[in-house]
């Protein structure tokens, strides 16, 4: 270890300072709390401006001007944000004469930021490492803040900032991508842990740069594409497109088994995605057949479409096994832990903050979306998988991990289980806890993975009994750890609980269930005991008792670097637990158009033999955004 | 005259072969010793190569002269019908075929001088089996498909035998030789029981006779049975596929690669025209009896078998060879579909065959950058670290092979969503559904590339190969490269291309 | 003054309540962040100053909300208000099955309840913390610790202050948190850790009930703040309708088919959602409260800084539960079953946590039992309906027990002096005779100890004798009694000799208690000479004070300075909370003796019970049983004090040490606490070990072997299998095609007939059946289904025609004949459905 290590180690050990000193932050805390209510009384505007100050006076001398400066615009953003979504004013709704500016390209900025930076990395030179870097995060944060634009238009039940250019017209596919206030966060969530996982993956990889940024940079804008595509066809390229950069980044700078894990994640994937590919297809064709032949991949028309029961089971199966093998859900989930353990840590990060969320956002919007019938038919009993082989199997086995990165892995299966027992479950205020609980795994799961990346850092091991006692030697680190814990064992207080306790409620309240509600909603919340068990399991073994390895005793606290990159998730984690209302206010017209969706055709036909009748082609949908339909194309 | 515009891109190959011929026989110094042979030798054969993607350009141009000339607007072409065919079909497959012979000659150009086989008969042999591959794509009488079969074939054999030098090159070409000529006098003896049945040679009349039912079903059943099985060889059908492999491995690589590309676009041209319109009458297309549950059946094993065996190589080389075979199942089903959904279907093959070109060009010239003399890249082990040590041959290698693999925004892809499309057009479902599962398995053994390309470090002390520059190469894969986005990104307009020319075809 | 304040802040905004709240929270924030620079002297300032104002500013709540209790009284009936203030809107979720959602606020309420929790919290909270600043002041952990326990305060006041369930929830896992935080506050050393752990755990698995609780009455209520739910209990008696009742088994009320029909019970269990709401929620307290059966954590978390077990873990969190029940006591007693349950649960958890403190020598562990067991008379008293008289012990027991521990924390801080072993400085056979050396901390436990034995006029003796008094008298009826008889619904009717047996259980527990804490004062503070180390003359000590710190482990002969007296932080806090001890009950409590001057509990806790107060019936002639039940209560504490006093100072411990040798087994069985853990370990934790077991390796063999390894392997074995006919010997190729070559014609030569069926219109039971073509066949037609073929020449005839009635079903066959004579021959089954109406679709 050099002297700079030592310096950090031995800091907290120097005697206490002086009280002098230390009345100086409760004064300017005090002052600046003051001067904050002033300011919100005369200039709300100035807020963020007064907190950024206040963080910036208050962060622990150790650190130098740059950390307070982060830290200080990371505050002031968040502060932002609260204002921006603070209920009382993102309930006011638009006044007609002026309705909020919507870019229609705003999307396909998100979407061709990263991916003309991917293109402009493969023309920069090999031998600049800091150039790379810093294209790449610039890309990152660019599209960060033009996705913030987002935030400025109330989303009701409908979709926005649409764009629909013809592509193939003949064949009916077009470039069709929208945002509503579902995939709204999830864009948001892609858009801040980029940029978070790519900063820290800088500081423990170097070989090969170039293509890490290339892979990184492509990732993002596929990811971005199949979140806002309401093309099939479109949906289906981003999809797959997703997959490449993630397998090169496991198979090129995964760990020992990095190449099987990678194949085995492509397989799998591709595997239900072909699948898929076969039932769009036919989807696709029906339409055409029922209107005439023209053809449409566009979701809204394929919405219309309605399906004989025994066609619609065969589609929505495809369907569906695509999303439970990415969700991932048993018995498709083994790909999962493999993958984590062999991935770097940046790769874990975004595979589980983000990745996942293509399956259960896919579930939410295509199975849920189009085949209404069957997703209520076999959401009760998937919903039974969700809770006996996500909830409660997954946390067994995750507690019978000794890799940190497994028990991790296994948590996450544990988790997007209530995200889809909250999707079966159907009701608004479960898909509600659902959507929320994707956001908290994307933010707590990506923190964990985060530190415990700084942890393999230091030690190149993730063996649990490689540890212990290391709250000593790593202080902040350990707190920060705890901390995520916490939220990730759903602590009320943090984003865990607010996530899990929409869903069991919602679960217990769910009619779409068969009689089975009652005995799901326990389940789910046994699921909160085993959670505490595993996790808290990790960091007694981890943190508590003596330091009983030599090599741990010399072991650095967590450096700026990994402390900046992950202190805005640590913020989030409080933010949405204690304000969980700026995520649900805009999400709440568009979980219950889903509601409303599922409903109004289960009572159409009930299950379980719910139509029988020849394929008919239903109204378009209200909330659909007024795009003309297809036309009978040339040819 | 408008007959010779119309014959235009036949005439154009022919005449650069008989020109380049005459060039490469009256040069001087016919084997350059090795490397650092003599500077004119090198510099002459690249002429060669250079000249002849020159032709096979100007065929294409020529073609498509031809094309937006229309066809309907050249009054001649009765005239050398039914034996050559001049409809928007047989320009199509003029220019896919001249598209396969530029980048094979192109790859050949860095080829054969590096690995010290610079002799000049290989670029006519090109052309002229290239001659023959259009003529047999444009023929619609029996005896100028045979004619034009023959060509082709006999250029292919000696491209085969090209290294004479080594036994695997000259034992390749023989059996290539023999199943060949076996599977040309099955075909043969078939075209015979059919004039024998129908009275007719020329495809029209006999799909005319044969519709009329007025025939002696046996002769014509057996004349089925024959042609059949003379057609599944040629695309290398599964079980008549066997010859593939070895074939393919033992050819110099510009000949594998012209055999995978040319060579199969010839033998598809000719499939679909014989039995669109000599067997198109609803007896032989009957789904319970006729032709099409046949060729569904060679599919699925040509699909199974190939990919599955695929996956088991060790030389990348082999494993192109299987994936061609894997294709070629693909593309079966195209063919199936068409029975009943014309003209997409159609459409989808000739597409298909388009961009299936383009990918494989691309990979073959992809393996021929990487290797270079006396360490020629075959085996996966060759490849180890070649992302390291040529990023963009191995950039280029992962494109081609994705697209191959058919994973969007690629060719490949496109090609794969007609073929499937046009297959559950025509409700064969499970025909579909089994494609479908290919390609999962199929995109293992393409990955494995990727695996060592970049993933794996050469073992140490292995024989490192070490990679080439050739413009040439370059060029053929930048040409790949560019073509296999476009098609990836905006098929739009090659698919209408390629409608058109089925339409042209008529089902 | 009242008056003003409520002009200041008005009731229903009632913002103070955000500075109760907030100011421990900057302490914790302040002295987690910067605790560490700030200094020793910062932070006890900040953390000091934090908890302070946070009870000025109770004392002023209570003040207003005194006022404005006096506002709302007409007669002697007074209603219930509250001091509400709403924070913020945090999430909604569903109301029941059709309602819609429902709000969750972040709102904070003030009521008689809260109010009085309120004081003790901050106050005991605030003279602990004093106490604290001594007691920890060596420990380099000070900041962390202050941290800690100003969170705790925090928590604590988000319990007790929330106006909703979610918000109370937030604040249960909050103290929950920072007992755990705090218990493993000396991380360094395992078993500490372990004991944090395992508290949380079995906390969780209470709040696992409490998660439940709060989904049943959000589902059945449709709310889930207080006031909600009080307005909605209806539906939780509904029994009219399926949907409100609670179909244990089987599961949901399904009924099960096929094999697993033998699952089916001949009367299915069902429940009412009161009872299922009251035994979810009771699983919490009982998680919160240490009763039986999870109550194993507490003794464990005695593991902590002596403060923290005096100020969590027996004056204010572990009471969250009994809160808990008092608050929604509208709710529990809906169900007596629940109350007959959370009765004999506190009544048993009494007895047998006494039986164990009998033996320890451990003193804190004696008062851990202690206060499990007082925890279980508190329940005893709310399960038997007396809410007032259980809510009163809560009170009495915050300021009795919290000084106990406080001077047991003094004891071991003066052993600690010297002995530097936890186990031995806390072991009381190390001690006695301290009375002479720490008088105050004497005193005070002394006080304290006639308090909890429950002598006469103390408070612990008012709490405990109304406890007594009511659980005989007490009976808790069923308030939708008419409801359910209307419906002839069988109804829960808890036997009469319960009273009883509950009241004798509870005076032999109250005698065990008298017994064993005089037996822990007298061992810790009597008897003539010092067990710990010899005590020397003072010039000898200051011999040995120069090399004192290099072998005080080894030898204790040495003789060394006695232990002195605790400085002022520390013996302040003892000296007001047992003055507490003492008065409290005489101020407060209900009974006939008590200065008037103030609300009696009762009388000031009659609001909040009153909708309850109709389900409680005396039984006739109870006034009578005053002074007879009273009197158990008095001859318990003075049996259980004369049997300690004749044992431990008469006899000086023999007849202790006697019986133990008469019935070692039982000795050893109470000494090692019946030896619950060992069967927990053996029985649940091993079942979910072996769960867990099985699950990983079933995950990864069997789950990832079928949908993995399996396809793998089979694709790589066809791959290989298939490669070995690819040989390279031509002949081999040649046959290979030559076979496929016969295929075709094998295919081609012989016929494979197949037919379409087309039907004529619609639903004419008309259909015309057409042969698939193929080259040179000729066909034979067996339309009407006989098994004969129609004609026997067959012919080009393709199809034929055929009618069909209703429901029938018909096997057409048709034989194909090959141009070379094969025929073959295929049938096809024609089904005319039964007329159905096709499906009419509502929408467009």
């Amino acid at each position: 270890m050099t002297a700079a290590a030592h310096e950090e180690t031995s800091e907290p050990t120097l005697p206490p300072a002086p009280l002098h000193v230390g009345w100086r932050e409760i004064v300017i805390l005090g002052f600046f709390g003051i001067a904050t209510a002033a300011v919100a009384k005369v200039a709300p505007d100035l807020i963020p401006l007064a907190v950024a100050a206040a963080v910036a006076a208050l962060v622990p001398r150790k650190h130098d001007w740059t950390t307070r400066a982060v830290l200080a615009a990371i505050a002031a953003l968040l502060t932002l944000f609260v204002i921006r979504m603070w209920p009382a004013e993102a309930g006011v709704l638009p006044d007609v004469e002026h309705p909020p500016y919507e870019p229609t390209t705003l999307l396909s900025w998100l979407i061709g930021l990263p991916i003309a930076g991917a293109i402009a990395i493969l023309f920069l030179p090999r031998q600049t490492p800091g150039l790379l870097r810093w294209v790449t995060l610039g890309v990152m944060f660019a599209t960060l803040g033009a996705s913030a634009f987002l935030l400025g238009v109330p989303m009701g039940r409908g979709f926005h900032f649409n764009q629909d250019i013809a592509w193939m017209p003949q064949l009916g596919i077009r470039y069709h991508v929208a945002v509503d206030g579902i995939s709204l966060w999830l864009l948001l969530l892609t858009g801040i842990i980029m940029p978070i996982a790519t900063y820290a993956s800088f500081g423990s990889l170097q070989a090969r740069l170039k293509d890490w940024c290339f892979a990184l940079l492509l990732l993002e804008g596929a990811m971005m594409g199949a979140l806002v595509s309401m093309d099939l066809f479109l949906f289906y390229v981003f999809w797959e497109l997703m997959l490449i950069p993630m397998y090169v980044m496991i198979g090129v700078w995964g760990g020992s088994n990095r190449i099987k894990a990678a194949l085995k994640f492509f397989l799998y994937t591709f595997f239900g995605s072909i699948l898929m590919l076969g039932a769009i297809l036919y989807v696709a064709y029906t339409y055409g057949r029922l209107n005439g032949g023209a053809l449409s991949f566009d979701y809204f028309e394929l919405q219309r479409v309605l399906y004989p029961q025994h066609l619609q089971i065969w589609l929505f199966g495809a369907f569906a096994l695509a999303f439970l093998i990415k969700v991932p859900m048993f018995p498709f989930h083994t790909w999962l832990p493999d993958a984590h353990t062999e991935a770097p840590t940046a790769g874990s990060i975004i595979l589980a903050a983000v990745m996942l969320k293509m399956g259960t956002y896919g579930y939410l919007r295509f199975c849920m979306g189009l085949f209404p019938e069957a997703s209520i038919q076999f959401g009760a009993n998937l919903a039974g998988v969700a809770v006996l082989g996500g909830i409660l199997y997954g946390a067994l086995c995750a507690w019978r991990q000794d890799d940190v990165k497994r028990v991790v892995a296994y948590s996450s299966v544990a988790h997007l289980g209530y995200v889809m027992l909250g999707l079966f479950a159907g009701t608004s205020s479960s898909i509600e806890g659902g959507v929320i609980q994707m956001i908290n795994h994307g933010i707590s799961t990506g923190a964990l993975f985060l530190l415990v990346g700084v942890l393999y850092d230091r030690r190149h091991t993730r063996q649990l009994d490689e540890f212990g006692g290391l709250a000593k030697v790593m202080p902040v680190y350990c707190t920060l750890f705890i901390i995520i814990t916490l939220s990730s064992i759903g602590l009320p207080g943090t984003n865990g609980f607010v996530g899990e306790f929409m869903v069991i409620t919602g679960t217990f309240a769910s009619n779409k269930l068969g009689h089975f509600n009652g005995i799901q909603a326990v389940g789910a919340a046994l699921g909160v005991i085993l959670g505490a068990l595993y996790m808290l399991g990790v960091v007694q073994k981890v943190f508590f008792g003596p330091i009983t390895r030599k090599e741990n005793e010399k072991l650095t606290d967590i450096n700026r670097r990994e402390l900046l990159a992950v202190s805005p998730l640590v913020v989030l984690v409080f933010v949405i637990g204690f304000f969980p209302n700026l995520l649900l206010a805009p999400m709440h017209d568009a979980c219950v158009r889903v509601q409303d969706d599922l409903e109004q055709r289960a009572a159409e036909h009930a299950a379980p033999v719910f139509y029988t009748g020849p394929l008919r082609l239903l109204a378009r949908k209200s909330d659909a955004p007024n795009v003309p339909a297809p036309t009978s194309a040339p040819n | 005259m408008l007959v010779a515009f119309a014959l235009s891109p036949l005439i154009v190959i022919a005449l650069g072969a008989l020109l380049l011929m005459m060039a490469e026989s009256f040069s001087t110094t016919r084997t350059p010793t090795r490397a650092g042979g003599p500077l004119r030798t090198v510099e002459h054969a690249q002429g060669l190569a250079l000249g002849t993607t020159v032709v096979f350009v100007v065929g294409i141009l020529f073609s498509a002269a031809v094309w937006f000339r229309g066809v309907e607007n050249l009054t001649g072409i009765a005239s050398v019908a039914p034996w050559l065919v001049i409809d928007r079909f047989s320009l199509f497959f003029d220019g896919l075929l001249c598209l396969g012979g530029a980048l094979t000659a192109l790859i050949a150009g860095g080829y054969l001088p590096e690995h010290n086989l610079n002799r000049g008969e290989f670029y006519t042999l090109l052309l002229f089996a290239t001659f023959g591959a259009m003529m047999l794509a444009s023929a619609g009488d029996l005896l100028t498909i045979f004619l034009g079969l023959e060509t082709m074939s006999i250029g292919a054999y000696a491209l085969t035998a090209f290294r004479r030098a080594s036994p695997r090159s000259a034992e390749a070409a023989l059996k290539y030789f023999l199943l060949g000529s076996f599977a040309a006098a099955i075909l043969l003896y078939g075209f015979a029981l059919l004039y024998g049945a129908t009275g007719h040679t020329d495809l029209v009349g006999i799909g005319v006779a044969l519709a009329h039912g007025a025939v002696k079903s046996p002769l014509v059943i057996f004349a089925l049975a024959l042609v059949l099985a003379g057609l599944v060889f040629k695309v290398s059908g599964v079980p008549f596929h066997m010859w593939t492999p070895d074939a393919y491995e033992g050819a110099p690589t510009p000949a594998t690669n012209y055999m995978a590309v040319a060579v199969k676009s010839g033998a598809f041209a000719m499939m679909l025209r014989v039995l669109l319109t000599a067997f198109g009458d609803p007896k032989s297309t009957s789904w319970a009896a006729g032709w099409p549950p046949v060729l569904a059946m060679v599919a699925v094993l040509t699909m199974t078998v190939a990919n599955l065996v695929a996956g088991r190589q060790d030389s990348v080389k082999r494993m192109l060879a299987y994936s061609s075979i894997a294709h070629a199942g693909y593309l079966l089903v195209g063919v199936v579909a068409s029975v009943r959904a014309a003209p997409e279907a159609q459409a989808s093959v000739l597409f298909y065959l388009l961009t299936y070109t383009v990918s494989t060009a691309g990979a073959f010239g992809a393996l021929v950058l990487c290797g270079s003399r006396g360490a020629e890249a075959v085996s996966y082990e060759d490849l180890s670290g070649i992302g390291r040590r040529h990023p963009a041959a191995a950039l280029a290698f992962s494109l081609f092979l994705i697209s191959l693999a058919g994973i969007p925004p690629t060719a490949g892809f496109f090609g794969k969503w007609f073929i499937f499309r046009a297959a559950m057009d025509g409700g064969f479902y499970w025909l579909a559904l089994i494609a479908f599962l290919n390609s999962v398995v199929g995109v293992y053994y393409y990955l494995r590339v990727l695996v060592y390309m970049y993933m794996r470090e050469p073992a140490a002390g292995a024989p490192i190969a070490t990679p080439m520059r050739s413009p040439y190469v370059n060029a053929a894969l930048l040409a790949s490269a560019a073509a296999v986005l476009a098609l990836g990104l905006l098929p739009t307009k090659f698919v209408n291309v390629a409608i058109a020319a089925a339409t042209g075809l008529g089902g | 003054m009242g008056a003003q304040i409520l002009s200041l802040f008005p009731a229903a905004n009632f913002s103070l309540i955000a500075v109760i709240l907030a100011l421990p929270l900057l302490g914790a924030f302040v002295n987690g962040v910067w605790g560490k620079r700030l200094g020793n002297d910062a932070v006890r300032v900040m953390a000091l100053s934090a908890v302070g104002g946070s009870f000025l500013a109770s004392v002023v709540t209570f003040i207003a909300l005194a006022s404005h209790v006096d506002a709302h009284i007409e007669g002697d009936h007074h209603e219930h208000v509250k001091l509400a203030w709403t924070a913020w809107q945090w999430m909604h979720t569903k109301a029941g099955f059709t309602g819609g959602n429902i709000p969750i606020d972040v709102r904070f309420s003030v009521d008689a309840l809260s109010g009085v929790m309120m004081l003790v919290v901050t106050g005991i909270g605030f003279l602990i913390h004093l106490y604290s600043t001594a007691y920890m002041a060596e420990d380099p952990g000070f900041a962390r610790f202050f941290a800690y326990m100003n969170l705790f305060i925090f928590a604590m006041l988000t319990l007790i202050l929330a106006d909703n369930l979610p918000v109370l929830f937030v604040g249960w896992e909050g103290v929950g948190l920072c007992s755990y935080l705090l218990i493993g506050f000396w991380y360094e050393k395992m078993p500490n850790a372990a004991a944090g752990k395992k508290a949380f755990i079995a906390n969780r698995v209470g709040d696992f009930g409490l998660i439940c609780g709060m989904f049943l009455l959000a589902s059945y209520t449709g709310a889930l703040d207080w006031t909600g739910i009080a307005n909605g209990i209806g539906s939780l008696k509904d029994t009219t309708q399926d949907a409100y009742l609670i179909h244990v088994w089987p599961v949901g009320g399904g009924q099960y088919q096929g094999i697993f029909s033998f699952l089916q019970p001949h009367n299915p269990l069902t429940i009412t959602a009161a009872t299922a709401v009251g035994l979810a929620l009771l699983l919490g307290c009982t998680g919160k409260s240490a009763q039986i059966p999870l109550y194993v954590w507490l003794p464990d978390a005695m593991a902590g800084p002596t403060p923290v077990s005096a100020l969590i873990h027996a004056a204010t969190m572990v009471t969250a539960g009994v809160y808990l029940i008092c608050r929604l006591s509208f709710v529990f007693t809906l169900s007596p079953f629940v109350m007959m349950l959370i009765a004999s649960v506190g009544a048993a958890t009494a007895l047998f946590a006494a039986t164990i403190a009998l033996v320890q020598n451990d003193i804190k562990k004696v008062l851990a039992y202690s206060t499990i067991s007082q925890l279980g008379f508190m329940f005893l008293g709310v399960g038997v309906g007396a809410f007032t008289a259980g809510f009163f012990h809560v009170f009495t027991h915050a300021f009795f027990k919290a000084c106990l521990f406080l001077c047991a924390g003094s004891v071991i801080h003066a052993m600690h002096a010297r002995v530097h072993d936890d186990e031995r400085a806390q072991d009381m056979r190390y001690m006695g005779a301290l009375r002479k050396h720490m008088p105050i901390t004497y005193w005070s436990f002394f006080a304290s100890t006639l308090a909890i034995a429950g002598c006469p006029l103390t408070s612990g003796f008012f709490s405990k004798d109304e406890i007594l008094y009511r659980s005989w008298v007490d009976h808790s009826v069923n308030p939708f009694a008419d409801v359910l008889t209307r419906q002839k619904l069988e109804m829960f009717v808890p036997p009469q000799w319960l009273g009883p047996a509950l009241y004798v259980v509870g005076v032999l527990a109250a005698t065990l208690t008298a017994f064993y804490m005089f037996r822990a004062l007298f061992m810790t503070f009597w008897g003539d000479e010092f067990r710990g180390w010899t005590i020397g003359r003072p010039s000898l000590v200051a011999a040995h004070a120069s090399d004192d710190h290099d072998h005080h482990h080894d030898d204790l002969s040495v003789p060394g300075a006695a232990p002195k007296e605790s400085p002022w932080q520390m013996t302040v806090p003892l000296i007001i909370l047992a003055t507490c001890a003492v008065v409290a009950g005489l101020i407060f409590n209900a009974g006939p003796i008590n200065i008037p001057a103030l609300h009696s509990m009762d009388h000031w806790l009659e609001p909040v019970f009153e909708p309850v107060a109709r389900t409680v019936r005396l039984s006739e002639g109870a006034e009578g049983l005053t002074w007879p039940l009273a009197g158990g209560g008095i001859l318990a504490f003075i049996i259980g004090t004369g049997v300690a006093y004749w044992m431990y100072i008469m006899e000086a411990g023999r007849p202790a040490e006697a019986l133990a040798d008469a019935a070692p087994g039982l000795y050893r069985l109470l000494l090692d606490k019946w030896r619950i853990d060992e069967l927990y370990d053996a029985t649940i934790i091993a079942a979910v070990d072996a769960l867990a077991d099985t699950s990983a390796a079933f995950d990864q063999t069997i789950v990832d072997g079928i949908v993995a390894k399996v396809p793998a392997l089979l694709v790589s074995l066809f791959g290989s299998i298939l490669r070995a006919f690819q040989t390279g010997v031509v002949h081999v190729y040649a046959a290979f095609m030559v076979i496929g070559l016969a295929f075709f014609g094998w295919f081609f030569v012989f016929p494979h007939p197949a037919a379409t069926v087309t039907a004529v219109g619609k639903d004419t039971g008309d259909y015309i059946v057409t042969a698939a073509p193929g080259m040179g066949y000729q066909y034979r037609w067996d339309a009407d289904g006989n098994g004969q073929f129609d004609s026997e020449r067959t012919s080009d005839q393709m199809s034929v025609k055929v009618h069909l009635d209703e429901g029938k079903t018909q096997n057409v066959r048709v034989e194909a004949t090959s141009a070379f004579g094969f025929s073959n021959s295929a049938a096809i089954p024609i089904t005319r459905a039964a007329s159905v109406k096709p499906m009419q679709l509502g929408l467009n």
